[in-house]
Order: structure tokens, then C-alpha cells, then sequence
């Protein structure tokens, strides 16, 4: 369980246009919110964020809110829940944080890292992480910084599940245990483009082939007849 | 090319396109993608010329997803017809985007690799783009 302290400011004026007062001061508008808690909505400083949560736990840090200017401090330790970002400028535009009950189970978001390179890879496959995320239930104290999977032996056609992964006591995966971490893919090679010359040759052929069976049918019919 | 195999209705009006994604605007599969910065439509034919141009750059040992489906039928009338006598055929299908929709994906490859095959590809485009990449928006990173 990593922990940092983070100071916030109290935000002083609500709505989009003092939202947009503190983005423009190069602070992010933030809320907190929790059971039994009444939500605040706060400024934050992005680099004081970034700092803060520079743990090996990263963004599942539990982070002791402290208020600047004297007020009171929030008593419980929370934990960054989403992040907005601008689609154009990637910046952040909002954080939620969440105030945790220490006693109760919550569901987080641990991230996935992948380990050497895969032997598929090797052979000219391609490496697929279809789940960069897995979604565990547990206590704030027993968060998972992160899982290693090591994708050295893996072959093309092989995959890694989530029934492989180590998980501690007291942590429990939400998702199924066939479901995939990744996957080597077998290369996909690009058809090559057939010239018009050779089409034109296949269509001539086709046509002499056709004219052919033609005459040998109006053959057949005036013998018959 | 894309095409839907059956729609409800033949014909749709052509309507506006204005705004901003909020669906299909971030990166959901791969680790580069191909942004869109413009609102605009892409017809069938752009989006598989556009597809030709990358996975021919990246001849192998790269997978591509397709973010857009072309769904909205375009029609025109026959050249030298006099106006009226109602709506034309169906001509094509285009896939109307808006500013930050995501049109390709890849993964597998490096990020020159990436970024060069993106360029070849945004000239076969008929809005701005940029290349995002997984890692552009993380706060950590």
C-alpha cells in the first residue's frame, strides 16, 4: 500500500465559467466524494498530482487529502478515481477522488505489465494486450500495485488468462478466468495488388474459354436435332 | 469496401455535422491511433485507400483496427437530369465524423513505423489528423 500527502485548495466559485478561471491559472477543478462524506470540490495542481502519485502503486495511491489555508483536513484517505482529459490537448480537464472506508472492500483498476519478448514475436507474430487493466475487489490496504506477466514462452497462437495471474490473499479478479491478457497474433501479410495486364489476361482466357464451350453446346444441339 | 449488408431504411437525410466525440474518441485497442481533428464524412473508398496505404507501409507485423463503419447512405442523381422526380439512388457510404473521433488503431510496431504509415494515410483523408499515442494522456506519463 503506497500513501502520499496531496494539498488542495477548497474551490471558491462553482459552474463552467470558474472552471474555466482555474484551467486557465493551470489548475485542474476537482471533487471529492465518499460515504458518509458531504462532496467538496476542490483546485488541484497537476504537477503536485503527478508528484503525489509517483508511487510504485501510481494512480491506485492512496492520497491524505490536506486543505491549504488553514481549513480543516479530510479525515479519510482517498483514492483517484477518474481522470478527464481534453480529446484535443490530452491535458487534464477533472479528477474525482473518492474518500475511502478502510474497512470496506472497493473495486480498483490494476494495471498490466507485460515482460520480455515473446518467442511468437521472435517469428515475426504480433503481440496483443487485450487486457491492459484487470478490475480486482479488495481493501484499500491491499491494493495490487500491478501485474507482471512474463510473455517470454509464449508462441504464436498462444495466450496468457487471467487464471494465470498471483493474486494475495483477500483479492479477489472480476473478471473471468478464461478471459485474455494477451495474445500472439500470426502476421497478417497484405494480398498484392493484381495488375490490370494480368486481369485483362485472365478475363481474355475466361472469354476464349466461354466462346469455346459455347460453340461445342450450338454443336451438340444441331447434331441432335 | 465497407458497406452495410442490409439498413432499414434505403435513403437518410444528409443532416449537419457539428461538434465535438464523445463516442469512439479515445484509444480503446491499440497503442498509436489516427485522430480525427475535423468534422467531416469518409466515404468507403477513403477509408480502404487509407487502410491500403498503412498496412502496405507496414508490410507485416502490425494489427490495424477500423474505429469508423461507413453506415449513412449518400445518393445523387444520374448526370444531365433535370431537377425533381424525387430523391436519387444510393451512390455510396460514408461514416460522418466529428472532431477527436478515432479512425484507426495499430499495434505491433514501432512508433516511427506508426507515424509514417499515419502520414501516408492522412493523405488519403479528407480531414486534418494527428497520431495520439496510449501514453499521451496519462498524467504519469
Amino acid at each position: 500500500m503506497a500513501q502520499s500527502t496531496l494539498n488542495v485548495l477548497k474551490r471558491k466559485r462553482m459552474g463552467k465559467s470558474g472552471a474555466r478561471e482555474i484551467r486557465k491559472e493551470g489548475n485542474v477543478p476537482a471533487v471529492l466524494y465518499g460515504k458518509g462524506t458531504e462532496p467538496i470540490s476542490l483546485v488541484i495542481d497537476p504537477s503536485e498530482l503527478k508528484t503525489a502519485l509517483s508511487t510504485d502503486a501510481g494512480e491506485n495511491t492512496l492520497l491524505e487529502i490536506k486543505l491549504k489555508e488553514g481549513e480543516a483536513d479530510i479525515p479519510k484517505l482517498s483514492l483517484l478515481r477518474e481522470i478527464q482529459y481534453d480529446y484535443l490537448t490530452d491535458k487534464p480537464i477533472h479528477f474525482d477522488f473518492q474518500a475511502l472506508d478502510m474497512k470496506e472492500k472497493i473495486t480498483v483498476a490494476v494495471p498490466v505489465h507485460i515482460e520480455g519478448k515473446a518467442k511468437g514475436v521472435k517469428e515475426g507474430g504480433i503481440l496483443e494486450e487485450i487486457l491492459r487493466e484487470i478490475s480486482v475487489e479488495c481493501l484499500p490496504t491491499n491494493i495490487p500495485n500491478s501485474f507482471t506477466i512474463d510473455v517470454t514462452e509464449l508462441e504464436v497462437g498462444h495466450s496468457i488468462h487471467v487464471n494465470t495471474l498471483e493474486i494475495e490473499e483477500g483479492v479477489t479478479i472480476l473478471h473471468e478466468p478464461e478471459d485474455t491478457i494477451a495474445t500472439v497474433l500470426a502476421p497478417k501479410v497484405e494480398e498484392k495488388p493484381v495488375s490490370d495486364e494480368e486481369l485483362e489476361g485472365e478475363e481474355g482466357a475466361e472469354g476464349t474459354e466461354d466462346a469455346a464451350s459455347e460453340e461445342a453446346k450450338e454443336e451438340g444441339s444441331e447434331e441432335g436435332s | 469496401m465497407l458497406q452495410p449488408s442490409r439498413t432499414k431504411y434505403r435513403k437518410v437525410f444528409k443532416g449537419r455535422i457539428r461538434g465535438k466525440a464523445t463516442k469512439g474518441a479515445s484509444m480503446a485497442f491499440g497503442e498509436y491511433g489516427l485522430q480525427s481533428l475535423e468534422c467531416g464524412k469518409l466515404t468507403s473508398r477513403q477509408i480502404e485507400a487509407a487502410r491500403i496505404a498503412i498496412t502496405r507501409h507496414v508490410k507485416r507485423g502490425a494489427k490495424l483496427w477500423i474505429r469508423v463503419f461507413p453506415h449513412k447512405a449518400i445518393t445523387k442523381k444520374p448526370a444531365e437530369t433535370r431537377m425533381g422526380k424525387g430523391k436519387g439512388d444510393v451512390d455510396s457510404y460514408v461514416a460522418p465524423l466529428k472532431r477527436g473521433t478515432m479512425i484507426y488503431e495499430i499495434a505491433g510496431l514501432s512508433q516511427e513505423l506508426a507515424k509514417e504509415a499515419f502520414r501516408l494515410a492522412s493523405h488519403k483523408l479528407p480531414v486534418k489528423t494527428r497520431m495520439v499515442t496510449r501514453s499521451q494522456g496519462d498524467i504519469l506519463g
